[in-house]
């Protein structure tokens, strides 16, 4: 009872640990690292959450898989939304645009 | 299912499941594969709402990070530490309940419940600050020297923060109700309490995701 409490209080701390550390390094210039540290604090503070509040530390393997799922169905929902807009090209859009890139051969 | 030609309705508890279960870990594996579904589908609600925010960021990142200056970051902050109090006061309620202490167990979703008005209370605080300086869209937005990009941005915050807070409020609901029926000796049936728990975790992990994207945006230089 009390060595549970003691966990979920000890995460509580290490939460608001993580928390003034993220606001904290939003002030400090890392150029473009200042998304990659803020997410991967997020991420952390997240496993916290789920691993220990949401007990999937105690939860069956089947519990797991679909608690995993989801964050599987995310990844791709990201994944594709950026694989879209990363190779999306001028050069894409039909006529007007194109007109002046390709030579036309007569 | 109970019918009342079946006599009055059972009293049920910790020991007793309800009756399409053959036993309480059954029937808390069973809700908690249900839980856990439904918060694969709201991964997904909130996940594409996040999913057009990144597009518009890699696309425009300087205009999104002078927008995002004008969010209010302390009362954010603050909020976030409110928010994971709650949750852990939500996890605190779980242990008390699985050691069969009644009168703890009340107190510890009083406090969440609290902690999450607090929570509604100062994002409306906000919602008033951003009023008055101007940031609503379409009421009355004035940084218009950003282009569209601000607005789309203080779009985003609007629909983001509030759809979080019309699941906090239902969050509330619940766990005021949990408290109200524990607290008068009818607790409900032996794994609502985790399943409502499950809920509030989520939703605090939502907001775990939307304060970094949202407030900490463009505060350097």
């Amino acid at each position: 009872m009390s060595a549970v409490l003691r966990t979920i209080w000890g995460c509580w701390a290490a939460l608001v640990v993580l928390l003034a550390t993220t606001t904290g390094l939003a002030f400090v210039p890392l150029g473009r690292w200042n998304i990659v540290v803020a997410l991967a604090i997020a991420t952390a503070k997240a496993l916290i959450v789920v691993i220990v509040f949401m007990e999937l530390r105690r939860s069956s393997g089947l519990v797991r898989v679909f608690a995993g799922a989801g964050f599987l169905w995310l990844l791709i929902l990201l994944g594709l939304t950026g694989a879209d807009y990363s190779s999306r090209h001028e050069s894409y859009i039909p006529n007007t645009l194109q007109l002046h890139e390709t030579p036309v051969k007569r | 299912m109970w019918t009342a030609s079946l006599g009055p309705k059972p009293r049920m508890s910790e020991a007793t499941p309800a009756f399409q279960f053959a036993s309480v870990p059954q029937q808390r594996e069973a809700a908690t594969l249900g839980m856990w579904t439904f918060l694969a589908t709201e991964v997904l609600f909130f996940g594409a709402l996040i999913a057009a925010y990144s597009a518009y960021r890699i696309a425009w990142p300087d205009e999104i990070a002078a927008a995002a200056r004008h969010t209010k970051v302390a009362l954010g902050a603050i909020n976030t530490a409110v928010l994971l109090t709650s949750s852990a006061f939500m996890a605190s309620a779980v242990a008390f309940d699985e050691a069969k202490r009644r009168r703890p167990v009340v107190l510890c979703l009083l406090a969440t419940a609290v902690l999450g008005l607090l929570f509604i209370g100062i994002k409306g605080y906000e919602y008033c600050l951003e009023y008055q300086e101007g940031l609503v869209p379409a009421l009355n937005f004035q940084l218009g020297r950003y282009g569209g990009i601000g607005e789309l941005f203080f779009l985003f915050y609007f629909f983001a923060t509030g759809f979080h807070a019309v699941h906090l409020t239902i969050g509330i609901a619940m766990v005021v109700m949990l408290a109200v029926r524990t607290g008068a000796g009818h607790p409900p049936h032996a794994p609502v309490l985790r399943m409502v728990g499950l809920y509030w975790h989520f939703v605090d992990i939502v907001w775990i995701f939307l304060f970094p994207l949202i407030y900490l945006p463009g505060r350097v230089g």
